[in-house]
């Protein structure tokens, strides 16, 4: 579904600041209806490898193959068509919904950006947005509501209807869940889980909480200065890490497990 | 006597829709090298409960109903505001989630933490000495919280800190007047997690060698496991389960302590299979009877419903606010 291939990016020097790889030669492969994380600690690279792939970077080096197609290489209308199969949730429900539009305008606009395409009128609008409301276990009752009348949960259900709106393919899903309790991030990973099933989708999950990586993903990818570490299945990457670097982040994370409390080592 | 006792703690706070009851009788202790994790989901009070341990929360709006909070033979909510200034920074010392907003920007490292230091000697600001004291007191501090060449650092401003960096300052800021007691709300959740682990580390040192006790409020379990000697979970403004952490999370008792452990996808959770909870959390506006809990509960029945659990012993200390404590789900 998505091949990529020696992507660097380089922010050229500027003054007084040297250059910065912020991309360095990464490459790998997404299979159709298939999960697969990209784990990293800040500056690792994460935000510039989905910048670059929903075009919003250029990037200086290598090779993004959607479906064979370089998405660095697109006319500006592709690219839009593009955008139409590849969606992305932001990590931040509070902050990615516009608070002075309701959730029928919220989960409606992509259906109004990609009008050309999809062809749906007003009437038949608001019945994908329901059904949309449905799929993620809202409803019609939601449908005139705004963002401040919801819980964080309930926001990023939101956020993840606006991007199945357009029926992509392919969801970029950048920490979807950080900014939840973890009761409510159970519900979210497992509805990204039913949704993946029942929508064929593949998805590119951004993440630094191993744990959620490991629960959603089929392979995942390392990043740490923006090169790649470890990449292979996730059970591979994360019980036979080949590098100190990933076990050292791997023994790092907190587990709910009171055998790895700090007393116990003392 | 315990260094902390928090006594079936009421809080209300006054707003434009009504009074919300914010904390419904919390009851905790921390004795001096306790590590104590006060867990629960957004909204439960945890906070709150740790902001009114320093007397932080404005009155009004907030109102103080029953209960009472002793720290070392201090009545908190008797005190006046002179009077908590002189635990604050000295007796008790606290850190807050967000480093990168607790620190002013304005201002170089040094200047703010001496200014701290100052204040826990009781010193004139304006005798050189003094101020020569607190200087050298910050440096040893920032040493002691790993910031390398102290010295030279001091006069740097913070964005010339990473986020790590930054949570060390005010480590050392919240320690530099030897508290008796540490309020650590979400150290770490704004870190990443070899910063995290960092982080940690460091704390659990303090703790062993100064002997002092900290309330460490997150939503993390797996900071707590690894952190903490104690546990105490958080819900609608109660405690409901509380103990030894190492009792607590291998024998959960309360359904919303199995809910919350349940709802962490560890190594061994297949896809799709992970217990999200339910429901959300109640409406502190509104007026309630029972179990908070009850409505999200698979156990609940009709006497949950009629009058507040009250809180039974498990043994060691273990405590669970529920009639149904020990049924499995």
């Amino acid at each position: 579904m998505l091949q990529v291939k020696g992507l660097s990016k380089i922010y050229p020097a500027r003054r007084g600041s040297p250059a910065v790889t912020a991309l360095d030669d990464v490459s790998f492969t997404i299979a159709a209806n298939s999960a697969f994380g990209v784990v990293g600690e800040s500056g690792s690279g994460k935000t510039t490898l989905t910048r670059c792939l929903i075009g919003l970077e250029k990037p200086s080096s290598g090779e993004m193959l959607f479906e064979g197609r370089d998405i660095a290489r697109l006319s500006p209308a592709q690219l839009r068509e593009m955008r139409a199969r590849i969606q992305i949730v932001f990590q931040d429900p509070y902050a990615s919904l516009n608070p002075r539009m309701s959730a029928q305008d919220i989960i409606g606009e992509p259906l109004l950006i990609h009008h050309d395409r999809l062809q749906l009128s007003a009437p038949a609008r608001t019945d994908r947005v329901v059904e949309l409301l449905e799929r993620v276990g809202l409803g019609v009752r939601h449908l005139h509501r705004y963002p401040h009348e919801f819980s964080g949960g309930q926001r990023q259900r939101i956020g993840i209807a606006r991007a199945l709106a357009v029926k992509p393919d392919m969801l970029i899903l950048d920490e979807p869940t950080s900014a939840l309790d973890v009761s409510v991030q159970a519900q979210i990973l497992n509805l990204l889980a039913e949704l993946q099933d029942s929508l064929k989708l593949s998805y590119l999950f951004i993440s630094h909480d191993l744990g959620v990586v490991r629960y959603i993903c089929d392979r995942a990818l390392l990043l740490l200065h923006g090169k790649v570490i470890e990449e292979g299945p996730v059970d591979q990457v994360f019980d036979h890490p080949r590098s100190d670097y990933a076990r050292r982040l791997i023994a790092a994370i907190p587990d709910v497990d009171p055998a790895q409390s700090l007393h116990l080592a003392h | 006597m315990a260094l902390l006792s928090i006594e079936n703690l009421h809080l209300s706070i006054q707003s434009f829709d009504g009074e919300a009851q914010i904390l419904n009788g919390v009851d905790l202790t921390l004795e001096r090298g306790e590590i104590c994790g006060l867990v629960g989901e957004t909204g439960c009070g945890k906070s709150l409960t740790g902001l009114s341990v320093s007397k932080l929360v404005s009155s009004p709006p907030a109102r103080y109903g029953q209960g009472a909070i002793h720290f070392d033979g201090h009545d908190i909510l008797g005190h006046s505001e002179n009077a908590m200034r002189a635990l604050r920074g000295r007796r008790i010392g606290m850190i807050f989630q967000d480093p990168t907003t607790n620190l002013n920007p304005l201002f170089r490292i040094g200047e703010q933490m001496i200014d701290v230091a100052l204040h826990s000697m009781g010193a004139n600001r304006w005798s050189r000495s003094a101020q020569r004291e607190a200087r050298e007191r910050s440096i040893a501090m920032l040493e002691r919280v790993g910031i390398h060449d102290a010295h030279n650092r001091l006069d740097d401003y913070p964005h010339q800190f990473s986020g790590g960096m930054r949570q060390r300052v005010l480590i050392a800021m919240a320690l530099i007047g030897r508290p008796d007691l540490l309020i650590a709300d979400e150290p770490t959740t704004a870190l990443d997690v070899s910063v995290q682990a960092q982080i940690l580390k460091l704390l659990f040192d303090i703790v062993r060698e100064d002997n002092i006790a900290v309330l460490l409020i997150t939503h993390n379990l797996g900071v707590v496991a690894r952190l903490c000697t104690h546990v105490a979970v958080m819900y609608a403004g109660r405690i409901i389960e509380r103990g030894i952490m190492a009792d607590v999370f291998n024998n959960p008792s309360h359904p919303y302590t199995k809910a919350l452990l349940g709802a962490v996808p560890t190594q061994k959770t297949r896809k799709g299979t992970l217990q999200g909870l339910g429901g959300s959390v109640p409406d502190p506006y509104l007026p309630h009877e029972g179990c908070r809990f009850a409505p999200r509960c698979a156990l609940a029945e009709a006497r949950c419903r009629e009058a507040v659990p009250p809180e039974a012993d498990l043994g060691h200390g273990h405590g669970v606010a529920c009639i149904k404590a020990g049924v499995s789900a």
